[in-house]
This record gives C-alpha cells, sequence and structure tokens, in this order.
C-alpha cells in the first residue's frame, strides 16, 4: 500500500513537472524527440527552433525534417549537429 | 505510403506566409496530424497530412494569415472515385476471386500414381465409393478413413494416401507385395527339364545328379533327383535344387501382310465442341443428330487451370470426326516382323539367343516369316516328386 502511494505520489510530481519542463531525446544523432514542446519558431533543413517552457531549443545540422508533430511532441530527424537551449 | 494513408487519402499541402511554422503549431494544436514536413526556403514549407484534415488546414492557414495549396493527393476519395468508375471490372474481379476460392475447395482433378496390377479405372470407382471423386469438398476428408475404407476394398492395395493441392488430389498408392512361396525343406522334390535340349552347363547344389554335360534331355525328364542314395542307410529324400543350362531350338512363325492400306488423315468432317462443368457436359450445336458412321472420333480436352497448381472444374472439349481415307499401300513390313518374333523369343526365354535365321515364304495374301533360333537357356525346375 505504502508503495503503491508512492509510486502515485511519483507519477502526480512527472506530471506537474511536465508542464513546466521539456524532454529531449536524441537516438544516434539521427533523430530528436522533443517533448513537452510549445510550438515551432524557425524551420528550415539546417535549423530548426521550438519554443519549450524552459526556453528556445534550437536544432541545427543538415537534412532536417519534421517527421511528426502533435500537440505535445515533435520528431525531427536528419543529420543532427548540435542541440542548444536559450533560457528564459 | 501505408495502407491507412491509402484508405483515408494523403494530400501533400504547400503553406506559403509570412510565419508558415504557425500553422504548423496550430495543427499541431487541433490534433491534426502531419507528417514529413520539408522546407522550400523562409516562407514555404511543405508537409503530409490526411485528406479529412484538409478544411480544418485551410481554416488554420487563413487565420496565420498563410496560403494553403495541396500539391497533390493519393488515395480516398481519389480511389473511391476510380473504383466508382470501374464498377463493372472490379465486382467481376471479386466474383472471380470468390469463385476461385470456393472452387479451391472441391476437387476437379484426381491423379494416380504408383499403381502397377491394379488399374487406374479400379481405384478411381472405389475412391468414388469412399467420397473422393471430382466436385467433392475436400475440406471434411479424413485421410486415415480414406486410406482404411479403400484398403478394405482394395485387398491388393499395401498403402494409400491423398494429398490435395489446388483442387488437385494426387492419390499415391503402394501395392500389396505377394508373400513368397515357402518351401518345405523336409518334402522331397526334383529339378526336372521344362524343355528338350542338350545340357551345356549343371550346377548341383542340393540333391543327386542324373544327366551329365552334352546329354541330351527331353521335356519331362530329371535332371536332379531328390532322393540321394547313402552306403550304409537307407535312401534319403531331400529338395533337389541346381542350375541346368541347355541349347535349346526354337521355330516361331509369323504372317505379315502383301499390302498394308495407307491410311492418311485429311481434316476433319465434322467437329463438335462443348463444355465441361464437372461432371455435365453441353455440347455446342445442342441438337446435332448428324450421323457420322465409320468415322475415327478423336476427343480433346482442354481443363481450364494451371498443371500441377490448381484445376477449375470447366474444360473445354473438342470432338473431331474424320472418315479415314485409304491413299496407296506400304510395302510388307518384313523387317519389322522379325524384330517383333525376336522380340517373342526373348521375352519367353530364361536366357540367351546364340544363332538364329529367318526364312520367308509367300502363301497367298500374306508372307509368312519363320524365325529358326538357338539359345542357351535355363530348363531346370523344381517339381515335388511322388516320394516327398
Amino acid at each position: 500500500m505504502k508503495k503503491l502511494k508512492t509510486a502515485a505520489a511519483e507519477l502526480a510530481e512527472n506530471a506537474a513537472s511536465r508542464l513546466n519542463e521539456s524532454r529531449v531525446t536524441m537516438t544516434g544523432g539521427k533523430r530528436l524527440v522533443i517533448e513537452g514542446q510549445r510550438g515551432v519558431l524557425e524551420y528550415g533543413n539546417e535549423r530548426i527552433a521550438v519554443a519549450s517552457p524552459e526556453g528556445r531549443i534550437t536544432v541545427s545540422g543538415a537534412a532536417l525534417t519534421l517527421d511528426a508533430m502533435d500537440t505535445d511532441t515533435l520528431v525531427i530527424s536528419g543529420r543532427i549537429a548540435a542541440v542548444e537551449r536559450e533560457q528564459l | 505510403m501505408n495502407l491507412t494513408e491509402r484508405i483515408r487519402g494523403a494530400v501533400r499541402v504547400e503553406i506559403c506566409g509570412a510565419f508558415p511554422e504557425s500553422v504548423l503549431n496550430a495543427a499541431a494544436a487541433k490534433a491534426v496530424k502531419i507528417w514529413g514536413v520539408e522546407s522550400i526556403d523562409s516562407y514555404t514549407l511543405r508537409f503530409m497530412a490526411f485528406e479529412g484534415d484538409v478544411p480544418a488546414l485551410e481554416v488554420t492557414a487563413r487565420r496565420a494569415m498563410c496560403d494553403l495549396r495541396v500539391i497533390y493527393s493519393a488515395g480516398g476519395s481519389r480511389d473511391r472515385a476510380l473504383l466508382k468508375r470501374r464498377i463493372v471490372p472490379t465486382v467481376l474481379g471479386a466474383a472471380v476471386m470468390v469463385l476461385l476460392f470456393v472452387s479451391s475447395l472441391f476437387i476437379w482433378d484426381v491423379d494416380v500414381e504408383g499403381n502397377e496390377k491394379l488399374t487406374e479405372g479400379e481405384i478411381l470407382r472405389a475412391l468414388e465409393d469412399c467420397g473422393v471423386g471430382v466436385g467433392s469438398y475436400w475440406p471434411d476428408m479424413d485421410s486415415d478413413l480414406i486410406r482404411c475404407q479403400m484398403l478394405l476394398k482394395l485387398p491388393e492395395l499395401g498403402w494409400m494416401t491423398v494429398n490435395v493441392h489446388g483442387s488437385c488430389a494426387d492419390v499415391l498408392v503402394t501395392e500389396r507385395v505377394e508373400k513368397p512361396e515357402i518351401y518345405n525343406e523336409t518334402k522331397g522334390a526334383d529339378v526336372i527339364a521344362v524343355r528338350t535340349g542338350i545340357i551345356r552347363s549343371l550346377t548341383v547344389l542340393n540333391g543327386r545328379e542324373r544327366v551329365a554335360v552334352n546329354d541330351a534331355v527331353t521335356e519331362g525328364e530329371v535332371l536332379i533327383s531328390g532322393t540321394v542314395e547313402s552306403l550304409t542307410d537307407e535312401p534319403q529324400t531331400v529338395r533337389a535344387r541346381g542350375s541346368v543350362k541347355a541349347r535349346t531350338w526354337y521355330t516361331l512363325s509369323a504372317l505379315c501382310p502383301v499390302r498394308t492400306e495407307k491410311k492418311t488423315v485429311g481434316l476433319p468432317d465434322s467437329v463438335r465442341v462443348g463444355v465441361k462443368f464437372g461432371k455435365n457436359r453441353i455440347n455446342f450445336p445442342f441438337a446435332s443428330r448428324k450421323t457420322l458412321d465409320g468415322c475415327d472420333k478423336i476427343i480433346r480436352e482442354f481443363p481450364l487451370g494451371v498443371e500441377g497448381l490448381f484445376a477449375m472444374p470447366v474444360s473445354v472439349v473438342v470432338e473431331e470426326y474424320r472418315r479415314p481415307a485409304v491413299n496407296g499401300s506400304l510395302p510388307p513390313d518384313v523387317e519389322g516382323t522379325k524384330e517383333r518374333l525376336l522380340a517373342a523369343l526373348r521375352s519367353g526365354i530364361d536366357g540367351e539367343i546364340v544363332e538364329s535365321r529367318f526364312t520367308c515364304g509367300k502363301s497367298g495374301e500374306y508372307i509368312c516369316v519363320t524365325l529358326h533360333a538357338a539359345c542357351i537357356e535355363e530348363i531346370g525346375v523344381t517339381e515335388d516328386n511322388a516320394a516327398g
């Protein structure tokens, strides 16, 4: 019962933190997933800028494409050279 | 393009405006799925979306003060329209597919393999009694049950199985091997001559020889006796065994006609076409009453399907009626008759022909070809004797 309470508390904490935080996951320098995005600010083949709760995330590289996008998550693929984060 | 995109319809959309990224954000906010985003320049973006989401995207683009243009579309309403225009071929194609599927559940061709003594007809008739024939529904068949029934019906069968593939039933049979004759070794038997000849070699395995090499023997004469005398005891009765090869002579005759009529194959006098559905046949013309007595009837059947792959219950039957015409005559086939005589002799002896010559004589409308041959062959056979 105690374990269940702890797990529920963790979930609630994660959900709350997700409202104010983003998560960036990069796989092999070719695929980048940004969870908790707040919209695309700039879109180009060599540079994609995404708004996040903490500030602007800029992905630079070559042949970048936005594979998929929904209200919370977007997926970028291509030859990713750098991911920069600018604090608000 | 995957199946979902094909069914729902996918469109390539171009957004042109001061800040086209805002359309992406608005689409994401409205849960409009977009993928394959491509940047053409600072003011133009292209991406894929479902056909049904285009009205929502148009509203979004208008609000973002961007222009939306559909570059191309695939699947969805386009495919449905295409299907609607070709409704007849589509329905026909679907009907053919359904018919093929239903047809593949029935047997339309039965092949029998492995039979030597039993005829194909006997096996097919027995199979039909067991429920395996043209038009049988094969998923209901029980191979073990059919085997048991067939083995009861045809005692000559040793084993059988039915393999069905694509409406063709392959019936594999193995015939029963006859039990060899078992001799009673204690029962007396002699080796006797089955032909008259002069003995060339003699090998005795059991018993006492009654003849020697170069002896002339007549048919029925004892060659190796099963009664073996003993100096100290009473005569013993054994089963005589051995090999006795002798020179034998044969005279075979055959008649061959002096004139052989030559039959010519011309154009058919009449051709009748029919269509066979399963076991029923429809002939064209329907009410043909033409009498074609004295004609050769040649039937050719062309089953629909791919041999060894699948069979269909439909086949086209072509019947040709040809009136035989005699056109000239052929020379007497003396050489062929000689060959046939030699072949007949070879098949009738247990040995080889060492000498042969032919004589020919005309007798009326025939030529009498006679073969005179000398052979070396096995003439001894074991036969139970009275003493045994």
